[in-house]
């Protein structure tokens, strides 16, 4: 009995060490491979543009489809936005959710909008949609919007792609800003495309609080003055550009954000569109188109875009931020758990051998092995045993680790897009990267474990989100609201770290 | 029990078989035989009183020794994961460092070049206004472009001037760029090593017709780099004004659509006409193939449908899909025969195969097949539409052959009352909704 004790400590106390030295190396590896992707992506995009494309006879038809649900304060400043985007064969269609505000009111009377009898294939299977409606002004003819039953986020999206009959479809928030290029420059890869498919294409999704909102377009850059937000700015910073970056490279990326992305509607369908009965289902979609081609032996690829096409708004608020991270949690769980035949399958090649295994165990399995950890420690401490030295010479690797990779984040901003212009910015982002390991991750780890709880239990629900719209001051930020709601449309953005 | 709570159960037993586990352990004092290199203190794993003298003398000794003597004695005592550890620590103190003075210094030193560089572009863009708009045989300066970052700038500012004026005013700026001999810059940048500044030449020299450079730009059409692959071929179109797409004979790499769109651009902005695409219909590159038969239907060069014909015959389904699109921009009257032939065969080859991408090029044939007929189609093309009706499965398609069927006078709205008596749910509704959206 002893020696399996101490065979378990020693696999406890050296396995922590190891898997932190994996992510240390993991995480370095990551970045690299991501200067290297991305200096190549800014000297070539140097040399493109985009607006060749406005033109083209040979540019490719793109829908967007936009899911709402009680967007009444904001809707009509949205899909105004969404029409005036740069690119010459598309169309927005919105998918009002069962909405229980005045967003379709709204939205027939801006738009000057009637039922059409519009045919088409219901290839996947979603709520009943109740009408469809054009503009009858020919200004507004990109647009249509279906009004269905409530399903939630999946199952509306699946009841845009059902009436689409575009190439390529792009899945966006209706309250994400996207810029105005966003959808020349999303398309580019899927034209790049030489004997590999591109099956998804994403674009970093930026934070938009704070910054100044004119007429659905982002004005003026600034840094959140919300300490929540700021934080979640060098997160986002670290994750796009820092880790999708490189798995894009790899061609292991397994999350193409919900707020924006493009896809191949024929790959979309076939593989069954969204499933209604996730919460990450956005990630779950990547992985099954993904596992479709592999399976079919179609060489194929998922394109990852570091220009900042969409800006959206983050939690400000601590209750609303634990809501969030731990729905991501459950998504993430969700995808690896459905797929697990991925996990270290060669025949899946990148996916298999590197992009399931890596999130299986750096994104879902660290945190708990970290809450394990922690609380050895806290018994070893109640007992009386702890090597203090060894114990803050591990605190002090682990912490100065973190920074680092927050400030080479930021240098990779600084060097590449410089979005923050101020310096007074910059330095407001080094010092909350001091502060972040210690305020901000323990929040994290503890929204994650709640995550892994509720997924055990098989809880599945969305939690109670509403925004609040971007204020043309700059005062945009996620709000929690009274009343139930079974599903909002707040999309999983599961962000590695 | 659902499966949710039974995991739940297992998480929480295993769980607390680790917590029980470790106070048993610790309760016992087996922790710390591994642990004078981990967590549990190694004064703790000790465990003996016995050692208090000689723990006395080495804190005599200790307390005599500087904070440094320490730390250094106290290193070289400590095992190897202590030794990493330290070491890990050190380095990321010192990159931190680095990271940090870098990020200030790089943003002083950027926002100050920007702020140069701004100056010298607004100088330049001054001094070139007023070089159009003076006398031509007034003498100009320009404000230190013997310096090489200068001249960089000014070559910018001169060729971005240049692509927005025509006529006259282009020219003297391009009569500038040889006077000035900045055409040696450009060329010198096409044998650097850098892609990016070679690719930056060709352009440069594209944009000011530097004819002398087409060779050295012509061995880069099959570089394993796709940007200066990209670059060359751009450069070509422009220079090579005797045969502007020959470079197409040779190319070995499948000409992406983003090239196919850039190029066509090329030949739109600067007008360049050419006579036929033909030679290229037959290509062993299928996308040159694809993209000669984009060109024809673009530029409706009728004279090329019997070679677009002949390409329904292609075994790729993709190059047959094009040539439908291009027969559809044709719009020959003779076009409905061979489109009701490739209907059927693409029809007949989807039926045979399981494959879903092969299948998905199949319906995309079928699809243009039948789109193409729209502005075409006669009341003698009914009993093939009606053929259509009662065969096609593919939603699209029905659709699509509804609406022309509906549009043939006289006999297509019959034959779609005749179709309907014995048609499938989903095709009735088909003509039911297509029939109200006439009426409309």
């Amino acid at each position: 009995m002893i020696e399996f004790f101490k065979v378990l400590q020693f696999i406890v106390e050296n396995g922590i060490i190891i898997l932190t030295i994996f992510i240390f190396g993991s995480y370095t590896a990551l970045a690299i491979f991501s200067a290297i992707a991305m200096l190549r992506y800014m000297r070539k995009n140097s040399f493109v543009d985009y607006n060749v494309l406005l033109s083209s006879p040979l540019a490719p038809s793109i829908s967007i489809i936009a899911p709402a649900f009680n967007e009444g304060k904001t809707i009509v400043d949205n899909i105004r936005s969404l029409l005036s985007l740069h690119y010459n064969d598309f169309e927005v269609i919105i998918i009002n959710d069962g909405s229980t505000d005045d967003s379709l009111d709204k939205v027939i009377k801006a738009y000057d909008l009637v039922t059409v009898n519009l045919l088409y294939e219901e290839k996947l299977k979603t709520k009943p949609i109740r009408a469809i409606y054009k503009s009858q002004n020919k200004a507004f003819s990109k647009l249509v919007v279906i009004d269905k039953e409530n399903g939630g986020k999946a199952d509306a999206l699946n009841a845009g792609i059902n009436l689409t009959q575009k190439e390529y479809i792009s899945a966006i928030d209706v309250d994400s800003i996207l810029v105005e290029d966003a959808l020349l420059i999303m398309a580019k890869p899927f034209l790049e495309e030489s004997g590999h498919k591109i099956i998804a294409s994403g674009g970093v999704i930026r934070i938009a609080n704070s910054c100044k909102i004119e007429d659905g377009h982002i004005t003026e850059v600034r840094l959140p003055r919300n300490f929540l937000a700021r934080i979640q700015v060098l997160e986002y910073t670290r994750a796009f550009l820092m880790g999708r970056m490189a798995w894009s490279k790899l061609n292991g990326l397994l999350l193409i954000s919900g707020a924006f992305g493009m896809f191949n509607r024929d790959v979309v369908i076939n593989c069954g569109g969204y499933n209604t009965d996730l919460v990450g289902e956005d990630m779950e979609l990547i992985v099954r188109m993904r596992r479709y081609m592999a399976e079919r032996k179609e060489k194929y690829r998922v394109i990852y875009i570091p220009d900042p096409l969409c800006w959206t708004e983050v939690p400000s608020k601590l209750k609303v931020l634990v809501r969030q991270r731990d729905r991501w949690t459950r998504g993430t769980m969700e995808s690896l758990f459905k797929h697990f035949k991925l996990f270290f399958n060669p025949r899946y090649k990148s996916l298999g051998l590197l992009g399931h295994p890596y999130w299986f165990f750096l994104e879902w399995l660290a945190p708990i092995i970290e809450f394990i950890g922690i609380v050895y420690f806290i018994i070893i401490a109640i007992l009386g045993y702890p090597n203090w030295p060894f114990f803050f010479l591990l605190l002090a690797t682990v912490y100065l680790f973190a920074i680092t990779l927050s400030f080479w984040a930021v240098l990779f901003e600084e060097l590449s897009f410089h979005r923050y212009n101020k310096r007074r910015e910059v330095v407001k982002m080094l010092f909350t990267s001091l502060l972040e390991p210690i305020l901000f991750h323990p929040v994290v780890l503890f929204s994650t474990l709640r995550g892994n709880f509720k997924f055990f239990i098989g809880e599945k629900t969305w939690g109670k989100m509403e925004r609040q719209g971007f204020e043309e001051n700059g005062e945009n930020e996620v709000k929690e609201v009274e009343g139930e709601h079974p599903e909002s449309d707040e999309s999983p953005k599961t962000v590695s770290k | 029990m659902t499966k949710g709570k039974i995991s739940i159960k297992i998480f929480l037993a295993i769980t607390g078989i680790l917590l029980a586990s470790f106070q048993v352990s610790a309760m016992d004092g087996t922790f710390i035989e591994f642990s004078n290199e981990a967590i549990i203190s190694p004064v703790a794993e000790s465990g003996e009183s016995g050692s208090a003298l000689a723990v006395g003398q080495e804190t005599e000794t200790r307390e005599n020794l500087s904070l440094w003597q320490k730390f250094v004695t106290r290193y070289q005592q400590a095992s190897l994961k202590v030794k990493i550890l330290v070491g890990i620590v050190v380095y990321l103190i010192f990159s931190l460092t680095l990271l940090l003075l870098f990020i200030l210094i790089n943003r002083t030193i950027k926002t100050r070049e920007r702020k140069q560089a701004s100056n010298i572009k607004s100088i330049y863009q001054d001094e070139l206004t007023n070089f159009l708009f003076g006398e031509e045989d007034q003498t100009f300066e320009f404000t230190g472009i013997n310096h090489e970052i200068n001249r960089d700038i000014f070559i910018n500012e001169l060729l971005s001037l240049h692509n927005n004026l025509f006529g006259e005013a282009a020219n003297r700026l391009r009569d500038l760029y040889f006077n000035l001999e900045l055409y040696k810059d450009s060329l010198r940048k096409v044998n650097y090593r850098n892609w990016s500044l070679k690719a930056k030449g060709f352009r440069e020299l594209a944009q000011m017709d530097v004819k002398d450079a087409n060779r050295n730009i012509a061995k880069y059409i099959n570089s394993r780099n796709e940007m200066l692959r990209m670059e060359s071929q751009q450069a070509l179109v422009k220079l090579n004004e005797e045969d502007p797409l020959g470079f197409l004979d040779d190319l070995k790499y499948e000409l992406t659509e983003w090239e196919q769109v850039n190029i066509l651009d090329t030949l739109d902005y600067h007008q360049i006409y050419i006579e036929s695409f033909d030679r290229w219909m037959t290509s062993e590159n299928d996308s040159v193939v694809i993209f000669a038969t984009r060109l024809a239907g673009h530029y409706k060069h009728i004279h090329s449908w019997p070679q677009v014909l002949n390409l329904l015959e292609h075994k790729n389904p993709k190059v047959r899909q094009f040539a439908i699109k291009t027969l559809d921009l044709l719009e020959v009257a003779e076009n409905a025969g061979p489109l009701k032939e490739i209907y059927q065969q693409d029809q007949r080859l989807e039926e045979k195969d399981d494959d879903a991408f092969y299948n998905l090029n199949m319906d995309r044939n079928r699809l243009a097949a039948i789109e193409a007929m729209a502005a075409i189609a006669t009341p003698a093309d009914l009993p093939f539409l009606e053929q259509v009706l009662k065969t096609e499965k593919k939603f699209r398609i029905l659709k699509r052959a509804v609406a022309i069927t509906a549009g043939i006078k006289p006999g297509g709205p019959e034959l779609l009352d005749q179709v309907f008596e014995s048609a499938d749910p989903e095709l009735r509704k088909i003509i039911e909704i297509t029939k109200q959206t006439a009426a409309q």
